[in-house]
């Protein structure tokens, strides 16, 4: 059977997670395909040149960005599954064309039916978006408004992103050892990175300060994004030193409890795995509302940066839901030995729910301190209505709820479906 | 002094398969006494039934039918609670690929058991301690398993399986991953902890060399036993002949098959 054949029968022999990675690549361009059909839409960009660019411009494209970054997370979670059947390829003779060929056959049927999904699906929500926001903006234009410039933009996007899947693709088939595809486990790194010693304490006063800053300084958007930038730097320490520091104290506290000890050790690892996510979120989250506070009176651009928000807030909450379910793989094996040892099917459930709840906690609280003080001082001091700070405050709960609920189901289902008794 | 039976199966039938035209019978009828301070080694072919069989007698497998005791509860009846309390109660498992999670130290990795068991976290730190002292691993209660070479970590996993004082240790291949002189220190390890602390241990092997530390060996071709070799008075070494001599018998047999026909054709 030829190198295509077996990539076309793999595929229907596998239709649900290919089902989930399409579906992440319908929404990824969808949103490319809105979010550049906004930026070249007058109405909301209120110039008629390309050439210039606001800031709402710039935030759009920022969302372009993290969307083909989605794009590229559910492909990696993808590339998980399919290490066996690249091992049998290989170790059948297959060369790394071989592989490469039969991850890029796989692709393309793929992106060729999610690609006009994706479009026909941006298509649909173009005029969703214009018919509630046109009104709020006194335009009266035509809501099914597609413009050439926005559709040419998507396609450079989606042909870069596709070239891009491949090089990734073909790398992943150059650089991994059979035996790496063969056992699919990959070992849990726990080495920390040799880095300048920061006294944990040095990035908890630095996360705290712009609180202090929020309550001291007058309400001044530019002064509380200048704030919320130092603030960065210390939830950047926070996520890499502080809290696994908090952890690692707790794990000894609990070392005699049978669910939070191995939570803890989970938690510590997932967070270690998620660093880079974590931050882009709440990095995010924490920069817009300052944005929002700073555009509150420009409607135009108020609108760009809280459909940015909507939907970087799910972008990356999916993201993080895949790097959650790829070191769930991983352990897959751990959870059976546990079992082994005297740990049920409760006891296990119970243990991935205290590591979510953790994890999730945790990317909810430390931008929503931000979020509510810099929110409450505009609210207090009669420039923003309290229902919108409490939607978008609402909005991003709801969201990182929703992730945690969806990948503790998911996580479940794949750690402890099947094995022994 | 009459010794205790910690173990007990009985015509332990293990079926594979639920269309009776595509059934494997990978245990047939096979019955085992493993008595306080024994230590016995399970051999054959692959395929035999080996690991099967020592998954059915220690709970990680359900039999299709037979009777299997340990410490006298059938442990067939149990439901899922049941079996996971008489685990970190009664039993120890080491296995070829150590099994360690790797998102807990050592110290960590060790106390596993006793956290199931609910003990104190002043008790729990002592035992670690004492346990890691006798395994020579103290020096690695704050790494965590990748941090470890594979002898180092097969102490752990030893480590682990003992920390409970459980009846019976249940090992399969636990040399299976590990260079030559790292298995003949976990061989040495583990019987000192059989004849100074009378710890029972089962273990499957396919080295005979390894099999040699035991003191009783099971053969089993095809799902039954096969043989049965006791140490007794031997030797090590002779005890290791005897081990090669029914683990080369089928290859032994072929030869002589390969005489007699040309025997035969002359």
């Amino acid at each position: 059977m030829g190198t295509m054949k077996f990539a076309l029968r793999m595929l229907k022999a596998d239709f649900q997670k290919n089902l989930f990675y399409g579906g992440s690549l319908v929404f990824s361009t969808a949103v490319v395909f809105v979010f550049f059909n906004m930026t070249a839409n007058p109405n909301y960009s209120g110039m008629t040149d390309m050439s210039r660019t606001s800031f709402s411009m710039v935030l759009a494209l920022v969302v372009v960005v993290i969307a083909m970054v989605l794009a590229f997370f559910a492909n990696s979670y993808y590339l998980n599954s399919k290490t066996k059947e690249l091992a049998i390829e290989t170790i059948s003779g297959g060369s790394v064309l071989t592989l490469a060929n039969f991850l890029l056959t796989q692709n393309m049927v793929i992106m060729l039916f999610a690609i006009p999904f994706g479009l026909g699906l941006g298509y649909l929500v173009i005029p969703l978006i214009n018919m509630i926001l046109y009104p709020q903006m006194g335009v009266t234009a035509p809501v099914w408004q597609v413009y050439g410039s926005g559709l040419g933009y998507t396609i450079v996007s989606l042909v870069t992103e596709m070239v891009w899947l491949v090089v990734i693709d073909t790398g992943y088939a150059y650089r991994t050892e059979v035996k790496d595809l063969l056992e699919a486990e990959h070992t849990l790194q726990n080495k920390e990175k040799a880095a300048i010693r920061i006294p944990s304490v040095v990035f908890l006063a630095i996360y705290l300060l712009p609180v202090v800053l929020f309550l001291v300084l007058e309400v001044n958007s530019d002064l509380y994004l200048a704030s919320a930038f130092i603030g960065l730097f210390g939830i950047s320490g926070m996520l890499k030193k502080v809290l696994p520091g908090l952890i690692m104290r707790l794990e000894k506290r609990y070392l005699n409890h049978k669910h939070r000890l191995p939570a803890l050790g989970n938690l510590h690892h997932l967070i270690k795995q998620l660093t880079i996510l974590m931050m882009t979120i709440i990095f995010s989250v924490t920069l817009l509302v300052c944005f929002m506070s700073s555009y509150i009176n420009d409607f135009r651009q108020l609108v760009i940066i809280v459909m940015s928000y909507v939907v970087l807030t799910i972008l990356i909450a999916v993201s993080i839901v895949y790097k959650v379910l790829i070191e769930a793989a991983k352990r897959k094996k751990s959870f059976l030995h546990m079992k082994m040892l005297g740990y049920v099917t409760a006891d296990l459930k119970k243990i991935i729910a205290e590591e979510l709840i953790g994890l999730f906690s945790i990317i909810i609280i430390l931008p929503m301190i931000y979020v509510g003080l810099i929110f409450a001082r505009f609210c207090m001091a009669g420039l923003m209505d309290g229902r919108f700070a409490i939607s978008i405050s609402a909005f991003y709960t709801g969201v990182i709820l929703l992730s945690g609920v969806l990948s503790y189901f998911l996580y479940v289902h794949l750690v402890l479906k099947g094995g022994s008794r | 002094m009459e010794k205790k039976k910690i173990l007990q199966a009985k015509e332990v039938v293990k079926i594979y398969g639920s269309d009776p035209k595509n059934q494997v019978t990978a245990l047939d009828h096979v019955s085992l006494d493993v008595f306080e301070g024994d230590f016995i080694t399970i051999m054959g072919p692959s395929g035999a039934g080996k690991s099967t069989f020592l998954n059915n007698i220690s709970t990680i497998d359900l039999p299709t039918s037979g009777s299997v005791k340990i410490n006298g509860t059938e442990v067939r009846t149990m439901g899922e609670i049941e079996i996971g309390r008489f685990r970190y109660e009664n039993l120890g498992f080491i296995f070829q690929e150590f099994n360690l999670l790797g998102t807990l130290t050592i110290l960590e990795n060790i106390a596993v058991p006793l956290t199931l068991k609910n003990v104190s976290r002043a008790e729990i730190v002592s035992r670690v301690e004492a346990i890691a002292k006798k395994l020579e691993i103290t020096a690695l209660l704050h790494k965590f398993p990748d941090e470890c070479s594979g002898g180092q970590r097969q102490r752990v996993a030893i480590a682990r399986a003992l920390v409970t004082n459980p009846k019976l240790i249940v090992a399969d291949e636990p040399t299976g991953n590990l260079d030559s002189k790292n298995s003949y220190e976990i061989l040495k390890l583990l019987k000192d902890l059989n004849e100074n602390e009378g710890v029972t241990i089962i273990m499957v092997t396919h080295d005979s060399m390894i099999a040699s530390y035991s003191k009783k060996l099971i053969y089993i071709r095809d799902g039954k036993i096969d043989g049965i070799i006791e140490r007794g008075d031997y030797t090590q070494r002779e005890y290791f002949y005897r081990i090669v001599e029914i683990n080369s018998q089928e290859s032994q047999d072929l030869f002589y098959e390969d005489r007699h026909m040309m025997e035969g054709k002359e």
